[in-house]
């Protein structure tokens, strides 16, 4: 399976768990856009495949899809580390759905996160290693998904 | 209906968050909602507090959802308390774990409030079976 098939198949799961859990659209993004405060989130996984996913997400973007996970007032206060953990889950989602939809759904993976992060150079690092990125808008705010392949399992 | 008492068993908080909130908009009866982030607190508050009803997640640190329900099989005082799995696990592997363990229904995450009820109206149904049966 090549590359750009597996980050369709990534793609289409991350909109699928956004719209579903916190009703958010996200639709493909020509150019780049800089995330403000973005929050990274990745998970490792061993396998059929063995690689990683990441999100690099826009602060805005995180606080608005952790306020809609949990039926939070708008503007209600939430606390960093309940938005990084949101982050986390909706990666979490993302992925053992992703691995679901290209292996058949028979087989076992181990994973090994979401280690989620606000480090500009963590979200830097997840996208200079990623085998493919693909660039989206929420609410005309960037997220980036990132699929890597390969590495070794722990 | 009686209100449940239920523990829900995940790592992340916001899964616990949002599983609370799905039970309510489902309408299941719930009482207190007591909760653990990961396998061997569930043991532990299980072992002190009355619980009607576990939700676990699979992947937890410390001890994941299939050994937490394999440890209540062994202990006559829990084993008979019904398990809700909640994951987005989606394998065919631990999915079938999970059955052979005994666990009472499997809901796939992002949990719709429908398939929750639907599956909390399964697990009592069967737990009040087994109960009329001894």
């Amino acid at each position: 399976v090549r590359t750009d098939q597996l980050l369709d198949a990534l793609q289409e799961q991350f909109c699928a768990v956004l719209e579903q859990a916190a009703f958010l659209c996200a639709e493909p993004q020509a150019g780049p856009v800089a995330a403000d405060r973005a929050v990274t989130a990745r998970l490792e996984f061993h396998g059929e495949l063995v690689g990683a996913v990441a999100i690099v997400v826009d602060g805005a973007v995180a606080r608005e899809l952790t306020a809609n996970l949990l039926g939070a007032d708008d503007g209600a206060p939430l606390a960093e580390a309940l938005v990084a953990d949101a982050v986390g889950e909706v990666l979490n989602m993302t992925c053992n759905h992703f691995l679901s939809t290209v292996t058949g759904a028979e087989r076992a993976f181990g994973l090994r996160g979401p280690f989620v992060s606000s480090d500009a150079g963590e979200a830097a690092r997840d996208l200079a290693r990623a085998s493919g990125t693909r660039r989206l808008a929420v609410q005309e705010r960037p997220v980036v998904l990132a699929l890597t392949l390969g590495g070794a399992a722990p | 209906l009686t209100p449940l008492n239920v523990l829900v068993v995940d790592d992340s908080m916001t899964a616990r968050a949002v599983l609370k909130k799905a039970l309510g908009v489902a309408g299941v009866p719930v009482g207190r909602v007591l909760q653990a982030d990961n396998g061997q607190a569930a043991l532990g508050v299980l072992e002190t507090e009355p619980v009607d009803l576990v939700f676990a997640d699979l992947h937890m640190p410390v001890m994941d959802g299939l050994e937490m329900v394999l440890q209540m099989q062994c202990d006559p005082d829990l084993c008979g308390i019904p398990v809700v799995v909640v994951t987005s696990d989606g394998s065919a592997d631990r999915i079938d774990a999970f059955w052979a363990a005994g666990v009472s229904a499997i809901v796939r995450k992002p949990c719709e409030p429908a398939a929750l009820r639907e599956a909390v109206a399964r697990t009592l149904a069967s737990a009040a079976e087994v109960s009329r049966a001894n």
